[in-house]
This record gives structure tokens, C-alpha cells and sequence, in this order.
């Protein structure tokens, strides 16, 4: 039982006290002037649990009479009934019973229900019992995640749930994740789960910052059509619903909880420690180029003076700075507070809560912080009318000073015999403490939501929910690049950037249920509803270079030359008006069907479909209800689910279906004149962002990604629901994916959004969960989690207005997609490829390490590359040239598949739990095998000819290769803690200690600092993986 | 049961009295078809916006590349990127998938698309008739400005008459024949001179500026229809017309108005500082003060070399030092070319030279590999050389000897070619050539009259005489026919519909 329902049942226990002397006056005066009617006798009894535990607050009633009360602490009650009265006595989550009036002692044991009544879910526009669910939705129980330390709730979900992957390749402070629900599905649009708070639909999931992940009540993850299609448009990559914790009716509940949590490496650094070894490379490196090498002893043509080996070897040169213990922190802490103020009645029900969080980054001064205010406030007006209000403040701020180099040449001091930053060479822009000190990178946020909702039981079987929600959003952004020390800087004697932007949400939905009673045997609910959502957001970015004096840095914009002042601003609206239908359907607790529509109009869509229609329908058995089932005596619960829908992804960017002009300048006899017209500047391509793309052609017929799904799924619980287990088959399929097309050169413009192409993904999830012991004192249970997702692109579109490219070995098609990455000078290492998963590695195969320089030439190398030392390039085409027709699929960042396990384990009032999360089968690349000190001195010489590392130099070209391709599984030791809840002293009856570690260990073959990197697999080195300790408290009063 | 119907009523009222909402957009934060080409001012901004496409490094430097480096005059770096070697060296398999051809091509129907959306608005519009009509005619010179230059780069090429607007204007339809499109062009410049008036200011085009593309163009059919030049053999037209049309238009320019005549000091002309001169018929309007790469001007530096990242100084003849901003050395004369200036021509010993010094008094002399041009010089520049230099699209001299060639071995003919000789500090033309040899005496002179300008290869393939010029051609192998014109970029072969 939880702490809360434990406190409720207590604070009833004590006002029926007083109650109960009402009680007994009322009777005896009964006594006093009805002697006439049946005899009273005095009931007594006791109720306890199937494991003999006194229940405490169990409602014994007399049958149609007014007449009852409550068990007490001891589980005993008594009241006055008549002989041959009969008691009902029932209890959340228990069978109720009814039992005859004696006037022996009543001993009554209650079983458990089989299915908790309180087990309802939250499906979107209502809810659903769970029993009764026809769609595949998760549900995640926050009581496990409160003892990790997290900025946002979505970080918590890793692991937690089949089917979600959830990434987190970022440590910096306030950062987010990535999240992806059943694989991606939309290769422009947004591919994150929408996130819906209480209703209020608050777009891409990744980084809730603004809700306290304390104030969370419930998590569910609604995953197939069925179940999503109630979100229509914005539903195809699933849908996250929060609950908020609204109060319980009992006392006054005070809550303080704190967390204090403190970051170390989890592994070491990569880097030189021994200067020597660094030197002795670098100038084998460069003297395998033919360069001059740099560790002699003279000044090079930057004019900065180099060591030579003796030199430092003899202790000449004695400077030596460890610029790891300058750039990063020693012990990065973490602060969690959070205050709860909770109190409900009958009529009303108030929580109040504040937040205040601060999370200190790996680099020095690199912060973040922010404070949350939330208020839920519950009136019930009458028996028929609710009003809810709800208003959630957060603020945050952000000194953002992260990328410091670590790895920074550590024969160079910080600073100058005078004090200044020591620089080496004239366009030194990184000297970590220059940087830390002079230059200005900070964000403040302020995310304000409010919503307000009404409840009217209309009839018994009639009810409307009505809720309008508002949210605002501001931040800005402070940068400023001092002259001296940043490149931007130097370029423009100064730079200074001020970034406003801030946004309005608006939306308001309505929804009427109607459960008609028909008979025992069928059961009916219909929702049908509408809702509107508006949204506007404005942005200012001003900028001045060429200061005079740095003082203020950006706070007044106008010190900068007035020619050169550069002031953008946007502004940016979308609507959305749906119309949404639910009917659920039973037929004798066995067969149940869901049907579920959702209409779209959306200002986004063009002219020609302004309308998107969504249906869904889903179909479940109860197989357990079934005699032929029954008779097995095996299952507790045998239900078989599937379901077919459409969801839609509206990831498109407002107007795109409007004509759009663009602003220039001309230069007209000594003056700018203001230049406008059709077509608008869309992207910066080429090096230096040299050339300039065009777009602006409207086009009316462009839509939304629709996706296609199909789940089949089974539930099943066994001996008495202590083993339970869910197992899903999905088939998704998205078409119309929304694309760039190419246009002929003619028309003017290069591309123009489309929708053309199509990806599928396909998978399999499962959860075991099972109580494995569950004894008056011990109780071990444990949950099983498995996913496999694949995904392949099956087409996109015409590839001529696509411009793809074929791969001449293969005909495959393909196109890059995503950035360049360094060192590889490929437009990408990822593609997309018909027929391939999204994001493969595309590039060169190696066969070890060229050994000869006749070997070299006899693969089809020239040059250098054909020199011992240099990588085995496989000329896959066999035509006795390699060149970069040998390309092919050199590897895939998506993961075979994903599971974790988490064990929780109680011992009277200590508490254990320990989460495992794994990922196997992903492919990483490894960016910095080429250059990094854990690998350079393995490399190829004449008298170390090895086949894994090629020869140092400087000036290599590196392509995009198999030797670079890395598995990236692992499994990790997410979290261990351990807790004690405290039964004595009472006044903090409930409260708990707790110690969390977060990334205990990592079990990987993957040799860099961590391997969990972002979907496209791209590995950049950075800093190791902190292992977080947190020590926790919660004082409950 | 009343009161049952009662609030099922009022559920009802809730439920569908919602206000219906408009999903159509309007634009925020950007100008549109709706909200746009409301007054003059509208049109003339939109006019500015059908100029500011030529400072686009697609179309000014691909110009250059094309005009120059693609001709006997000058070289690219043979180790450069960006496809520029392979028009120099005239790769022909390379042409349709070159980055800089399909750049200048798309960048040419990018003005075109600008300059019919202000006529397809204006044609109609009931502005005051006076700025109507100088907007108007300056969209028509911009228009068969763009098309122009197809021509000659492209020869036959889709036909864009109206503003492109939907999906199905897209895919435009090629022009049949070359009379098609040049009656095209033709049109459009004489509607030009028609509705402009003089009015010469920098950087925009004016009566004389139409007048003076009408004669090149002219010109051009007639050399080109003369010399068998591919297209141009085929096209319905009068050689002696086609001259004497030149030679009338030409003629306007020479004698017809007073804002624009002959520069009398070299020098002048190449002053970035005066952008007003009186050479400047059409000059592009660029500014160091401009804040994109498309606004100001980095031409200064593509003349200069690269080797150093110090200020260059050139001597002048009157014995000071100009200084110069360091470059990219992107643009290498050929000395063979150089060579066949006149020793004395000021045109080389004023403007093209291989002597620079490190300072401004002249103490180290260096001297480049190659020869480097100075029309593009300026002495002040911000950061590491944003300049204020002006590509220089059509000259005073340029329509000088349009006449000339147009008019032929006439005394008129004599008279006009000489003034340029003079100026450049030359004897006159030898006396007595037949018309042959006095139009090709006059298309070598513009060579050196106009070089590093964008023209040369222009003259080149209209005379039928690309591969017996250019060494780059021999080497490739290249015939003069498919010298004669670049063949269209794939990507517009593979997405219009119509090939």
C-alpha cells in the first residue's frame, strides 16, 4: 500500500470517530423513542487480508439501510444491525463480500480482486478500465523512477516501457533526449511521440522540463492505431499521456523531498599523459607527410616556439598543464528540492508543489537551473459539476560553457609571464579559460501553463468534459564573442547576438461520454467530442559587430558600428480543428471492439486537403471469461487484442502552401534599397555555405504522412495474476512522407515540399512482469523487457526529382542524409537506401593494413594511399581501380533489438531495486579511432606491421570506411538503490532515505567513452559518461 | 424526464456552439502573392529584387568563369574545385553535371522568374504611368538581359513567359527554334527603349542601356547567322539586316543622348569610387557596407593571388603606390594572350601587369607567375576583403565597337574604333581593310578593350572561332559545334517533363 493511501485511510478512521458518536447518540435515542421496532443486536468483528494482515478503513455496510462504518487500525468494527440484517463489507481493490449478522464475532478474509478496480488507464479524451482495453497502451508506475535524479521525466522512461528507445547521448546540463516510440517512421517531419499533460496535447516528447517529474501521477504510452488514432494527425509516432497528482481526500499532507546527487567519470580520460609520447607522434606524423616536424626546437611558421624532445626530456621546457583538472569539475553536484503541500475534502482538492533544481555541467561554470510552481486545484461545484484548475510556472536559466579542450597542448601554459591567456599562434580561439571568461553564452526560459477544466454529470449515463489550456513560452538568449579570443570575434572586432523568441499555445476540447445501460450482458461508451488548437510564435534576433569598448558585451546593442547592425524577427501561426469519435463496445465481459475516429483541419495542409480523416477500429477477447479457458484452471487472464488504423504526422512547417517572397537589399547610387520578390532563400549549401538554395513555390496538394498500423497482441497473468505477461506484433507502414522534391532548374526554384516515398517498421515487444515473492515480510518482483524494431526504407519517390544516386555495384538508390562529419570529407556517412533500415553507413570495406607498397598498388590504390601503412581499401568492384564506385552499406545504427530488466525487492521496511537496460546489435562510428591518444600508439610502423592501425600522417584524407564501423551493444547497470522507509516516529511515518547510483557499470566491446549516441550512430569522442550518486530524502508530514 | 431533455439540450448547445474557425493561412512575417504588388513601391522593390540576382557568385562569377577562363585569355587553377576547371580545360563530358553551368543556368530563369512577376503585375496595374512605364521597361532590359545570356551560354533553352506560380509552370516549354527565342529577346528590348527614358543612374538600366543590348544582340545574330555559327545558321534572318540593326541601335546610343559617353582617362573607368562615370551604361550594384556575400563584392580578390594574406601595392603610372587586398588567384592570365597586346597599349601597361610590391613606397618588388588584371582594384576593404568593386556589364566602349563592327570599314566604322585605340595610347587601325578583315580587327580589339569583363568567349562563339583560339580546346578535342554552346545541365533535362 502507498504511503498516500495509508494517510487517507488513517484521516477517515479519525473523523469517523467523531462520527461515530453521532452515530451512537442517533441510536440511542432510536432506542429511546422506537422500542417497538426489531431488535438491535451489537455487532462486532474483524476483517483481515488473504496474508492476515489486519485491513484497516474496510466499509461495512447493513444492507439497504444507511447504516455502516469502518474497520479501525486493529481491523475491527462494530455496529448495531438486526439479526437477520445482512453486512456488506467491501474495499478498494478487494472481492466484496457479504456476510450474515451474528453474534459471535464476524472474521471475515478478504481476497484481493483479481483485476483492481483502481486500475484504470488514461486513454485520451476518457479513460478506460484496464481489463477493458483493446489497444496496445503501457502504462509506467512512477514509484520506481522517483529515486533517479532527473531534469525532465523523459529521461526517466528509459528502459521503462516496450517499444519506447529512449537516448540520452548528451550529459550536458538541461540537456534532453531523443525518443522514439515502435522506430521512426518520417524522415523531415517530427518522429517524437506527442506528449499530452492532463489533456493539454504539448507536442514533441524529449524535454518536459517544465513538469516537475515529481508531480507526475502516472505515465501512459499509447502505441498503436487504435489507441493513438484518437490523436489523429499528430499520432503516428505514438502518443505520452501524463497525470498529474491531484490531492486525496484525507488530511493535510506536507512533503519534502531532497536529492542530492554528485557526478564522477565513469571512466578515465583519453589523453597524453606523458608529453614525450605526444611529441614522438605528432612529428612521426608529420614526417610521413613530408612536412617539417614540429617538436624541434624552433619556431614554426605560426610563430610559435616548439619543444623538441630533449628539451623536455631533460627538463628544459618545464611548463606542463593538465588542462583536464582546469576545464572540468571535479565533482559536478546535482540538487533536487522539491515541496508539496496537499489537501482534500470532499468538495475540494488542492496541491500545491514547487521545484527547484540545479545541475552542474562536466566543464567549470557550465550551469543550469530552474524552479517550477505547480498548482492543481479541484472544486466540486455540485454533486454533477467539477471544475479543475491547473497552473504549472517554470523558469530556467542556462550559462552554457560546455566543448572546453581537455585535450588542449599541454606543453603550453595558461597563461603569459604578464597574466594574459597564453595563446598559441596568433588564432588561438580556444584557450578553455579565455573562453570561459570573456565570451557570453547564456538562455532563460519561462514556460507558463494554466488550464481549466469542467465536468458536468449530466445524467447518470450522460457526462461533458470541457477544458481550455494556455500556455506561454519566452526565452532569450545572450551571446557575445569577445575581439580576442573567438574567431567570430576577431573576424568583426566583436560580435554581440540577442535572441528573444516566445510563443502562445491555445487549445480547448469538449467531449461528451455516453454509457447507456442496456443490459447485464452488453456494455456501451461513446465519446464524440471536438477541439481547437491555436498557435502563435514570434522570434528577434538582433546582432552588431565591430565594438569599440567590450564592456557590456551584448547589453547595448547599439555600442556596436551602426552600419553593421543585423536585425531578423519572424512570426509564425498554425490551427488545428478536429472532431473526434470513440465507441467501446462489450458483449458479456468476452468480446470487445473499439472504434475510433479523428477528423483534422489543419491551416498547414494545402487548399486541396484541408481535411484529414483518421479511423481506427480494434478488436479484443477475453479468452479467460471463456468456459472452454476456464476449465484449463490456468490462465488468470487470456486476452487476445488487435487493431488496424491510420495515424497522421503533420511535421510540415507552416506555409508551405503559400506563395512566399523574399527581402533583400540592392545598391542603387550610394544606397540600399529594399529588394522584394518571389522565391526565398532556403538553405546555404555548399563549402563556406558558398551557393544558395531557393524555394517559395506553393504547393496546394501538400498533406500529412499518413500511417498505416496493424498490432496483434496478447495479455496473459497467471498463478493468481503473479506472472503476467504482454506480447505485441506490430506492422507500420508510412506513406506520403513529405519530402523535398527537386524542380528543373527552369522553373527558377530548386526544390519544393512534396509528399512522396515510404519507410515500414515492423516489431515484436514484450513485458514479463511477475511477482516473484511475495511473503507478510519479503517481496521480490521483477519486470522483463524486450523490443525489436525493423525498419527499411521502401521507397522515396521519383528519384529523379529526388535526386538520388545509384550505387553502381548494387543499383541500390540512395541519397546522404544528415550532416557532414568530420574528419570524413563524405557528404554523410548515413544514407537513406531503398530497401535499407534509415541512417545505414554507407562507405569503403578495408582489409587490414597495406603491408607492401606492390600490395597497395595491386588493390587499386594510388599515391600515398598505396604506401605501407595505409588502410586496405577492398575494390569491391574488382575493376583493378579503387575509387568511390567500391562503396557499399558498411554498417547500421539501429539496434537488433533493446531490453532491459528491473528487479525490486522488499524486506519489511527496506527497499532494493536494480535496472538493467541493454541494447544490442547497433552499429557505431567511431570518429576519433584515427586520432586518439588510447589508439596512436598502436600504429603501423615498419617494425610494428600490424593489420589494425594504419601509419601516422598528418595529412590523410579519411573516407567513410569499415574500420571506423564499431559495435555499439552494451548492457548497463542503470541504476541501483536502496531505501528505508520509516514506521516510527509517526509524525514522519512514511518518510524515506534512499541512495541511488545511476550507471553503475557498462558492459560493452565498444572502447570509447560510452557508446549510447544518437539514432544515426555518430560517435565524437567528448567526455566519459558520469556515474551519478544521489542521496536522497523524503520527509512526509 | 424534463429536466433529462432539459440538459440534454443544454449538452448539445455546448457541444456545437463552437465558433467555426479558418483554416485558410495568411502570411505572417513574409510578403506573398496576397499581400504583395500593391503600389509602385511594391513593384519597384520587387524590380530591385530582379537586379540583386546578377551579385549572386552563381551568376556574376560564372559569368566571368564563362566570359573569360573559358576563352584564350586567362586560366582557372588546374588543382581549383568547384567544376570551374572543367569549363577552362572544355571537359565536355563533364558540362552536364557542372556545378557552375547549372547554377548559372538556374540563376538566369531565377532573374527571369523575378522580372515577369513585376511585369505579369504591372502590365495590368493602374499606377502612374510614368513610373509604371520606367519599372516596366527596366523589367523587360532584365528580362532579355537574362535570356540573353542563356543564349549565348545554352543556346536553345525553355521558354519562361510568365511568372512561375504553380506546380504546372514548372515545366516549361523549350524554345522551338532560335528565332523564337531571340524575337523573344528582341521584343522585349525594343518595349524597354520604348517605355524608359534616359536616366542614367548607377546600377540600374535606363533607355540607353536597352538600346545598347539591343544592338549587341543584333550583333550577334548577324555574326553569328554570318560566321555559320551553330543555331545561328538556321535562323530566318537577314545577315545585312541583322547588321544594320546593330549598326541603328548602336547608333542611338553614340549619338542620340549626351548622359553617357567616351571615358577620356583609362583609368577612370576603373575607379571603384565612381560607380557614375560616364562609361557605365549598366554596372552591378554591390557595396562594401552589404551584409551577404551577394550584396558586397569580392572581385578585387579574385584577380589578386593567394600566396600571401599582406596587402598588395601596384605601381601607377603617375608613380604612386595603389594598394590592393590579397586574394584567391582564382583568375591566371595566359601570357600568351597578354602577349598580343600592343606593347604600349595603356589597356595592358595601366591594367594588367605581373609587378607588385609588399608596401606602399615601393622597397621589395615581387613579381607573380602570371599576370594579373587591376580593373577590379580597391584600396579600402573590411575584414579579410569585402570590397565595393562593381562588375562592369555594359560599357560605353563595348557599344563603341558594336558600331564599329555593325557599320564595318565606313569612315564612320574607322572613326569610332579609333577613338578607342587613341585612348588606349595606340596608332589608328590600319587603313583600307575589307569588312572581314575590319570586323575581325574590331572583335580583337573589344578583346582587348573588354578582357576579364565577361566577354571574350561571347565574341568567340559567334564568330565561329572558339577552337581556333583557344589552345584549351585543342587539347580537349572539342569541335567548334559543340563549342558553340553548353549543352542544357541534366538535372533540367531529367525534371522538365518536356524533354
Amino acid at each position: 500500500m502507498n504511503k498516500i493511501t495509508l494517510i487517507v485511510i488513517k484521516n477517515l478512521i479519525m473523523k469517523q470517530k467523531s462520527q461515530n458518536r453521532k452515530f451512537m447518540l442517533m441510536i440511542f435515542l432510536s432506542f429511546m423513542l422506537a422500542a417497538a421496532s426489531a431488535q438491535e443486536i451489537n455487532v462486532t468483528g474483524n476483517i483481515k487480508d488473504v496474508s492476515g494482515e489486519n485491513l484497516i478503513g474496510v466499509s461495512v455496510k447493513v444492507k439497504n439501510s444507511s447504516k455502516g462504518t469502518i474497520t479501525n487500525l486493529d481491523g475491527n468494527f462494530e455496529l448495531k444491525a438486526r439479526q437477520k440484517d445482512i453486512l456488506t463489507i467491501s474495499y478498494v481493490g478487494y472481492e466484496t463480500q457479504e456476510v450474515a449478522v451474528s453474534e459471535k464475532q464476524i472474521k471475515v478474509v478478504l481476497k484481493e480482486n483479481s483485476v483492481s478496480l483502481e486500475d484504470v488507464v488514461v486513454i485520451g479524451y476518457g479513460s478506460v478500465k484496464k481489463s477493458d482495453l483493446t489497444g496496445s497502451v503501457a502504462t509506467i508506475k512512477t514509484d520506481k523512477l522517483k529515486s533517479i535524479p532527473s531534469n525532465s521525466i523523459d529521461g526517466l522512461l528509459q528502459g521503462r516501457s516496450a517499444g519506447l528507445q529512449v537516448i540520452s547521448s548528451s550529459q550536458d546540463p538541461g540537456a534532453g533526449t531523443t525518443i522514439r516510440l515502435r522506430g521512426g517512421s518520417s524522415l523531415v517531419g517530427s518522429n517524437s511521440p506527442l506528449m499530452v499533460v492532463d489533456g493539454f496535447p504539448m507536442g514533441d516528447a524529449g524535454n518536459m522540463k517544465q513538469i516537475n517529474p515529481d508531480d507526475i501521477e502516472s505515465i501512459e504510452i499509447l502505441k498503436d492505431a487504435s489507441a493513438a488514432s484518437i490523436y489523429g494527425s499528430r499520432g503516428a509516432n505514438g502518443v505520452i499521456m501524463i497525470t498529474t497528482k491531484k490531492a486525496k481526500q484525507g488530511k493535510t499532507i506536507i512533503s519534502i523531498k531532497n536529492q542530492l546527487t554528485a557526478s564522477q567519470f565513469s571512466s578515465n580520460l583519453v589523453r597524453f599523459k606523458d608529453p614525450l609520447i605526444m611529441m614522438q607522434l605528432n612529428n612521426e606524423g608529420r614526417i610521413n607527410s613530408g612536412f617539417k616536424p614540429l617538436y624541434i626546437g624552433e619556431y614554426s611558421t605560426n610563430g610559435v616556439y616548439y619543444p623538441s624532445l630533449q628539451e623536455v626530456e631533460s627538463g628544459s621546457w618545464s611548463t606542463y598543464t593538465d588542462w583536464a583538472s582546469i576545464v572540468f569539475r571535479p565533482t559536478p553536484l546535482l540538487n533536487n528540492t522539491s515541496l508539496s503541500i496537499s489537501n482534500a475534502n470532499e468538495k475540494r482538492s488542492l496541491s500545491l508543489t514547487g521545484n527547484f533544481f540545479t545541475q552542474q555541467g562536466a566543464y567549470i561554470k557550465d550551469d543550469y537551473s530552474k524552479g517550477i510552481v505547480n498548482m492543481n486545484l479541484i472544486n466540486k461545484l455540485t454533486d454533477e459539476l467539477t471544475v479543475t484548475t491547473m497552473c504549472n510556472f517554470a523558469k530556467d536559466y542556462r550559462n552554457n560553457n560546455t566543448g572546453l579542450s581537455y585535450s588542449r597542448n599541454p606543453l603550453f601554459p595558461v597563461y603569459t609571464e604578464n597574466g594574459d591567456y597564453y595563446s598559441i599562434g596568433t588564432q588561438d580561439y580556444s584557450h578553455p579559460l579565455a573562453l570561459t571568461n570573456t565570451k557570453l553564452n547564456k538562455t532563460q526560459g519561462i514556460d507558463i501553463m494554466a488550464s481549466l477544466g469542467l465536468d458536468w454529470q449530466v445524467l447518470k449515463t450522460l457526462s461533458v468534459r470541457t477544458q481550455a489550456n494556455y500556455r506561454y513560452r519566452f526565452g532569450i538568449t545572450d551571446l557575445y564573442y569577445p575581439k580576442k579570443y573567438t574567431s567570430l570575434g576577431a573576424a568583426n572586432n566583436g560580435a554581440a547576438e540577442l535572441d528573444n523568441n516566445y510563443s502562445e499555445d491555445f487549445s480547448t476540447d469538449t467531449y461528451v461520454t455516453y454509457k447507456p445501460v442496456i443490459n447485464k450482458k452488453q456494455a456501451l461508451s461513446i465519446m464524440g467530442g471536438f477541439s481547437y488548437e491555436g498557435y502563435l510564435g514570434r522570434s528577434f534576433q538582433m546582432m552588431s559587430y565591430n565594438f569599440v569598448n567590450e564592456a557590456l558585451k551584448n547589453e547595448n546593442m547599439a555600442a556596436g558600428s551602426a552600419t553593421m547592425n543585423t536585425h531578423t524577427s519572424s512570426l509564425s501561426s498554425t490551427k488545428l480543428l478536429s472532431y473526434m469519435f470513440r465507441a467501446n463496445y462489450t458483449f458479456d465481459d468476452k468480446y470487445m471492439a473499439t472504434i475510433t475516429g479523428r477528423a483534422d483541419g489543419s491551416s498547414k495542409f494545402g487548399t486541396n486537403n484541408k481535411w484529414g480523416f483518421f479511423p481506427s477500429g480494434a478488436l479484443g477477447w477475453k479468452l479467460h471469461n471463456e468456459d472452454f479457458i476456464k476449465d484449463l484452471n490456468a490462465f488468470d487472464e487470456f486476452k487476445f487484442r488487435t487493431s488496424y488504423g491510420i495515424l497522421g504526422n503533420q511535421g510540415i512547417s507552416p506555409y508551405q502552401t503559400l506563395s512566399r517572397f523574399g527581402v533583400d537589399n540592392y545598391f542603387v547610387n550610394g544606397e540600399w534599397k529594399t529588394a522584394i520578390g518571389p522565391g526565398y532563400v532556403t538553405a546555404r549549401t555548399g563549402s563556406d555555405s558558398r551557393y544558395t538554395e531557393w524555394g517559395g513555390i506553393p504547393n496546394n496538394g501538400l498533406k500529412w504522412e499518413s500511417t498505416q498500423q496493424t498490432n496483434i497482441g496478447v495479455d496473459l497473468a497467471f498463478f493468481k495474476r503473479r506472472l503476467r505477461l504482454t506480447l505485441d506484433y506490430y506492422d507500420k507502414h508510412t506513406f506520403d512522407l513529405l519530402r523535398q522534391s527537386y524542380l528543373a532548374p527552369s522553373s527558377g526554384f530548386d526544390k519544393m515540399w512534396i509528399n512522396d516515398g515510404e519507410i515500414s517498421n515492423k516489431g515484436v515487444e514484450f513485458t514479463i512482469d511477475g511477482d516473484i515473492i511475495d511473503t507478510k515480510d519479503w517481496k521480490l518482483s521483477g519486470t522483463l523487457i524486450f523490443s525489436t524494431n525493423k525498419n527499411k526504407v521502401i521507397s522515396l519517390g521519383n528519384s529523379q526529382s529526388a535526386g538520388l544516386q545509384t550505387d553502381p555495384l548494387t543499383g541500390m538508390q540512395y541519397e546522404y542524409y544528415g550532416t557532414t562529419l568530420d574528419p570524413f570529407r563524405q557528404t554523410s556517412p548515413n544514407i537513406l537506401a531503398i530497401n535499407q533500415p534509415v541512417n545505414v553507413f554507407y562507405g569503403y570495406k578495408t582489409d587490414g593494413i597495406v603491408q607492401t607498397k606492390a600490395q597497395g598498388l595491386a588493390s587499386g590504390m594510388t599515391g600515398y594511399e598505396a604506401e605501407a601503412g595505409e588502410f586496405n581499401f577492398v575494390d569491391l568492384s574488382g575493376d583493378g581501380v579503387w575509387n568511390e564506385n567500391d562503396r557499399t552499406v558498411i554498417g547500421d545504427p539501429n539496434p537488433d533489438f533493446t531490453a532491459s530488466l528491473n528487479l525490486n525487492l522488499k524486506y519489511k521496511n527496506f527497499d532494493a531495486g536494480i535496472f538493467l537496460n541493454g541494447v544490442y546489435g547497433n552499429d557505431v562510428i567511431e570518429t576519433d579511432l584515427y586520432n586518439s591518444p588510447q589508439f596512436t600508439p598502436l600504429r603501423w610502423t615498419i617494425d610494428n606491421p600490424t593489420n589494425s592501425y594504419p601509419r601516422l600522417r598528418e595529412n590523410r584524407l579519411y573516407y567513410v570506411s569499415d574500420w571506423f564501423i564499431k559495435d555499439g551493444s552494451f548492457l548497463r547497470i542503470q541504476n541501483l538503490n536502496v531505501g528505508y522507509t520509516f514506521v516510527k516516529p509517526s509524525v514522519i511515518k512514511n518518510s524515506r532515505v534512499f541512495v541511488n547510483i545511476d550507471n553503475l557499470y557498462t558492459f560493452t566491446k565498444f572502447r570509447g567513452y560510452d557508446p549510447e549516441v544518437g539514432l544515426n550512430g555518430r560517435y565524437s569522442g567528448g567526455y566519459p559518461r558520469f556515474r551519478k550518486i544521489t542521496l536522497g530524502v523524503e520527509l512526509n508530514f | 424526464m424534463k429536466t433529462t431533455i432539459k440538459k440534454s439540450i443544454y449538452t448539445l448547445f455546448i457541444v456545437l456552439g463552437f465558433i467555426s474557425c479558418d483554416l485558410n493561412e495568411i502570411p505572417n512575417g513574409f510578403y506573398s502573392d496576397e499581400n504583395f504588388f500593391k503600389t509602385p513601391e511594391d513593384a519597384q522593390a520587387a524590380l530591385y529584387y530582379a537586379y540583386n540576382i546578377i551579385g549572386y557568385r552563381e551568376y556574376m562569377d560564372n559569368l566571368l568563369f564563362i566570359g573569360d577562363i573559358a576563352s584564350e585569355e586567362a586560366n582557372y587553377p588546374t588543382t581549383g574545385s568547384f567544376g570551374v576547371p572543367d569549363i577552362d580545360y572544355w571537359n565536355f563530358n563533364a558540362f552536364k553535371n557542372n556545378d557552375q553551368l547549372e547554377f548559372f543556368f538556374k540563376y538566369c530563369y531565377i532573374g527571369i522568374n523575378r522580372a515577369n512577376s513585376v511585369i505579369d503585375n504591372l502590365e495590368n496595374s493602374d499606377f502612374d504611368l510614368q513610373i509604371k512605364n520606367q519599372i516596366l521597361g527596366q523589367a523587360f532590359f532584365l528580362r532579355a538581359y537574362h535570356y540573353f545570356n542563356l543564349a549565348r551560354t545554352f543556346g536553345l533553352v525553355p521558354m519562361q513567359r510568365h511568372t512561375v506560380a504553380t506546380v504546372a509552370q514548372t515545366q516549361a516549354a523549350m524554345a522551338k527554334d532560335f528565332d523564337e527565342l531571340y524575337d523573344f529577346i528582341i521584343d522585349d528590348l525594343k518595349q524597354a527603349a520604348s517605355l524608359m527614358v534616359v536616366n542614367k543612374t548607377p546600377s540600374l538600366v535606363d533607355k540607353v542601356a536597352a538600346q545598347s543590348l539591343l544592338s549587341k544582340v543584333y550583333l550577334n545574330i548577324a555574326s553569328g547567322k554570318e560566321s555559320n555559327a551553330a543555331l545561328y545558321a538556321d535562323m530566318n534572318k537577314d545577315v545585312q539586316l541583322m547588321y544594320d540593326s546593330a549598326s541603328a541601335w548602336s547608333h542611338k546610343v553614340l549619338y542620340d543622348q549626351t548622359a553617357y559617353h567616351l571615358e577620356t582617362d583609362l583609368l577612370n573607368i576603373y575607379d571603384y569610387t565612381k560607380p557614375n562615370g560616364s562609361e557605365h551604361i549598366f554596372i552591378l550594384g554591390k557595396d562594401q557596407t552589404g551584409k551577404e556575400g551577394w550584396n558586397y563584392s569580392v572581385y578585387a580578390k579574385m584577380f589578386m593571388p593567394s600566396n600571401s594574406s599582406q596587402p598588395l601595392y601596384f605601381l601607377r603610372p603617375d608613380g604612386s603606390y595603389m594598394k590592393n587586398v590579397y586574394g584567391y588567384g582564382s583568375f591566371l592570365y595566359n601570357d600568351d594572350f597578354v602577349n598580343t597586346f600592343t606593347p604600349n597599349d595603356k589597356r595592358k601597361t595601366y591594367l594588367i601587369t605581373k609587378e607588385y610590391y609588399t608596401d606602399n613606397v615601393g622597397t621589395t618588388k615581387k613579381t607573380n607567375p602570371t599576370y594579373l588584371s587591376l580593373k577590379y582594384t580597391v584600396q579600402d576593404w573590411m575584414g579579410s576583403g569585402i570590397t565595393s568593386s562593381k562588375p562592369y556589364l555594359i560599357r560605353f566602349s563595348d557599344i563603341v565597337l558594336v558600331y564599329a563592327e555593325a557599320e564595318g570599314p565606313t569612315i564612320e566604322g574607322y572613326m569610332w574604333l579609333n577613338k578607342i585605340r587613341q585612348r588606349a595610347g595606340l596608332t589608328d587601325a590600319p587603313e583600307g581593310m575589307s569588312e572581314t578583315d575590319f570586323r575581325n580587327y574590331v572583335v580583337k580589339e573589344r578583346s582587348f578593350e573588354l578582357t576579364a569583363e565577361g566577354n571574350r568567349l561571347f565574341d568567340l562563339r559567334r564568330k565561329a572561332m572558339v577552337t581556333s583560339t583557344d589552345p584549351n580546346t585543342v587539347v580537349s578535342g572539342i569541335t567548334e559545334s559543340q563549342a558553340a554552346f553548353y549543352p542544357l545541365p541534366q538535372k533540367e533535362i531529367d525534371l522538365n517533363n518536356n524533354f
